[in-house]
């Protein structure tokens, strides 16, 4: 069995609002998975059913293999979007309670919690109060208190936010970290920046409903819109002329200080990159050729704006 | 250690530890025992500022009654009203008694005249009334025995056999125990009653604080990945309720400590009231009650009070705060939970508070009417009621010994409604905790009352 956590046929409504809809993921073993969607599309929702916080109105949900049970409440571990500690409360004594909720003995979570503070410089605020914190030492210490009990699953709800960049990389190598021990993340955020950096798998929900998912990779090449970007010296109406039948040419610059111009074109029809090259070898001087891999960004936009276009247009009655 | 005896545990620690816990389990018997010491002076205190000038034209007062004690002093002169003005206006008298009987004819009016400064309190006034109605119906006697030529020998006896009656009021039960009935018997009761109004109020805000606290420090979204949030809120409720035993604990111990310094201190000071208490215990009832009738009952306060805590069932009447006090408070607990969990700050707490504390005020206010009549239907009703049982039932049970059946009514719909209230709660608990910039409504709460697991 390669899946960690498997969601099926999710659905869950609050009232009048459809949280989720028939949504089902699937997320490998000692995977980085990307869970992405606009604010308000059910992530947090789909989030706090794999924690057990609520549970859905009708699918099911199998960790490792079993029904999801509070038995494995402290195999995962949760940063949650909006998080916080008690102000008043010690560092350490805090940390420590946190620790032993997940099921932890005391004698074992402090001494890991002595690793961890080390490790991140943090030792010294073991006896201070939380409110005594800056925001990014808050932070830290909740990263902590996530990862102590070394959960199977990791669920990290934007997991970036308040750190500055040297603490984000400092995380991040913690996260690849661990992973390499064995650990499924579930990486929920809006940076999609970080999502190419280190997710391996996505999923998007949006309105509800998934509409995208499977490995990187994957959801790269089934997104590409067939666009080659030339970059050439030479005359850009014969450039243009060239292309007249079985290319678009989508975008053109003008020419930079050294003379170049770089341009997007789609290949039309059944063309192949080496018809495009071809068709212009003879035209101009090509200095670069290589194909335009969409972002992860771009994905995100083009979809969701896609489907929420489908579903206006769908809403507003047609003329007869 | 499971998770809920982690959170009672933190929920305890962290209040216990606290400055406020200290100074006010500091403060608490000091205030108590403040308010009830301002009490006792200030009914003490009137004795001192009273002072009567009696202007007795007929010269009848004197000859009859003795009225000076210690909540009055009294003067006498044989003088008209007018003269008595003038010596009332440039005096330091507080009354002045005007008793216009000259001859037979004044003494059928039936009418006697009082001017005062300072108004007199309700006691002197029914003191003097009871006063003046005895010499009056010696005066009347005494005319009539001139008239009739009887031996006033035999009047005297008949006025004797006739005079103050005194009724002791008992309490029959249908198993045929006895128990005498006084007013006074409400006392204890009635301050167990505050104290559970004031730990309910007290305490159940501090539930609903911490819930508040949690939920907008957003810890609680990383605590219930962890437990279920019933487990949450039950272990708040539990940890905050073991607070406040320590806390009422900590008080009893402090006070008696306390009054031990105070009443040696008093002994000490060679204070009378301590000399009148013993001299009080050593009488009969009867006598006492004699005593208190003829000289008032002043004097007899100290000696009153130390009867009544001799006399009163503290075990049971501690077990019973014990109860009440638990039930009510684990029942409005949940309610301050769920209030708590519906908002997302103090200040819009308002419009959910009002019911909550409304018939836990309701109980208070009713207490009152227990202790006119602790058998009639409001008492009967509102000792049953569990939103108003705590309080009611404290006092009524510390007056009159209420039949076992009401009692076991009274606790067992207690027990239910908690066990209920704590249920409903928890769904709006848990719903609410989650909830955030959402102007919250009591439809939303009966929706989230109904949403599925």
């Amino acid at each position: 069995m390669n899946t960690l956590l498997q969601a099926e046929n999710i659905s869950k409504r609050y009232g009048n609002h459809q949280a989720l809809d028939d949504v089902s993921i699937a997320i490998p073993k000692q995977s980085i998975f990307g869970l992405l969607g606009p604010n308000g599309a059910g992530k947090t929702t789909l989030i706090r059913i794999i924690n057990q916080i609520t549970g859905p109105d009708s699918g099911t949900v199998t960790f490792d293999g079993q029904t999801l049970s509070p038995e494995h409440i402290s195999r995962i571990g949760y940063l949650p979007e909006e998080r916080g500690l008690y102000k008043k409360m010690k560092v350490g004594e805090q940390a420590l309670y946190l620790a032993q909720l997940k099921g932890m003995h005391r004698r074992e979570a402090r001494k890991k919690l002595k690793e961890w503070f080390e490790k991140f410089e943090i030792g010294a605020w073991w006896g201070k109060k939380v409110e005594e914190l800056s925001k990014g030492m808050a932070q830290k210490v909740q990263f902590i208190t996530t990862v102590l009990h070394e959960p199977e699953l990791l669920i990290l709800d934007e997991p970036f936010s308040g750190f500055d960049p040297i603490n984000t990389n400092l995380v991040k190598a913690e996260i690849r970290l661990l992973r390499e021990k064995g650990a499924t993340i579930i990486f929920s955020t809006h940076n999609m920046g970080s999502v190419e950096e280190i997710c391996d798998h996505i999923a998007l929900i949006n309105r509800s409903q998934k509409i995208l998912d499977g490995s990187m990779k994957q959801v790269k090449k089934e997104n590409k819109d067939n666009i080659w970007e030339v970059l050439f010296t030479g005359n850009t109406l014969s450039f243009t002329n060239a292309l007249w039948t079985g290319f678009e040419l989508v975008k053109m610059s003008d020419e930079n200080k050294d003379g170049v111009i770089e341009a997007k074109i789609r290949l039309l029809r059944n063309n192949q990159p080496n018809d495009l090259l071809r068709t212009i070898v003879n035209v101009v001087n090509i200095h670069a050729f290589n194909e335009v891999i969409p972002s992860m960004n771009d994905i995100f936009i083009k979809k969701v704006t896609e489907i929420n276009e489908a579903a206006t247009a769908a809403q507003t009655p047609s003329q007869p | 250690m499971n998770k809920i005896g982690l959170i009672i545990r933190r929920e305890y620690f962290t209040r216990v530890r606290k400055r406020s816990f200290l100074i006010m389990t500091l403060l608490g018997p000091l205030l108590i025992a403040g308010f009830f010491g301002v009490v006792i002076w200030l009914s003490l205190a009137e004795s001192e500022d009273q002072k009567m000038l009696v202007a007795d034209e007929g010269g009848v007062y004197q000859s009859l009654s003795k009225i000076d004690n210690d909540v009055l002093k009294v003067d006498y002169a044989e003088i008209g009203l007018d003269e008595a003005r003038m010596l009332f206006k440039e005096s330091n008298y507080t009354s002045l008694l005007w008793i216009p009987f000259k001859s037979e004819d004044d003494i059928k009016v039936k009418k006697v005249k009082l001017l005062f400064k300072k108004q007199p309190s309700q006691r002197i006034q029914r003191d003097l009334e009871n006063r003046m109605e005895s010499i009056l119906e010696r005066l009347i006697i005494r005319q009539m025995v001139a008239e009739s030529q009887i031996d006033s020998s035999v009047v005297e006896g008949f006025r004797r056999a006739s005079s103050s009656v005194i009724i002791d009021l008992v309490k029959f039960d249908s198993d045929g125990g006895e128990k005498e009935v006084n007013n006074a018997d409400a006392v204890p009761g009635f301050v167990f009653g505050i104290l559970i109004y004031l730990f309910v109020m007290l305490f159940g805000v501090q539930v609903m604080r911490g819930v508040i606290e949690e939920k907008t420090n957003r810890i609680v979204e990383v605590i219930i990945s962890s437990v279920r949030p019933f487990t949450l809120m039950l272990g708040k409720i539990a940890g905050v309720w073991l607070v406040s035993l320590t806390q009422f604990a900590l008080w009893i111990i402090l006070s008696g400590v306390l009054s031990v310094l105070v009443s040696t201190a008093i002994v000490g000071a060679n204070y009378d009231g301590a000399e009148v208490a013993a001299q009080y215990q050593q009488m009969t009832p009867e006598m006492a009650k004699q005593m208190s009738a003829e000289v008032g009952q002043a004097p007899a306060l100290e000696g009153k009070i130390i009867q009544q805590i001799s006399e009163t069932p503290w075990t049971k009447l501690i077990l019973l705060f014990m109860f009440y006090f638990s039930g009510g408070y684990l029942l409005y607990a949940a309610m301050f939970a769920a209030v708590g969990s519906a908002v997302d700050s103090e200040t819009d707490t308002q419009q959910f508070m009002l019911p909550v504390t409304l018939p836990l005020m309701l109980g208070y206010i009713v207490s009152f009417i227990v202790i006119e009549n602790p058998d009639g239907p409001a008492a009967f009703w509102f000792s049953i009621i569990p939103f108003t049982s705590p309080i009611v039932m404290m006092v009524r049970e510390s007056m009159a010994n209420v039949p076992g059946w009401e009692l076991g009514l009274s606790m067992f719909l207690l027990v239910a409604t908690f066990l209920t209230m704590t249920w409903v709660a928890g769904r709006i608990y848990r719903t609410g905790i989650l909830m955030y910039g959402k102007k919250t409504n009591y439809r939303e709460l009966l929706k989230w009352v109904t949403y599925k697991g």
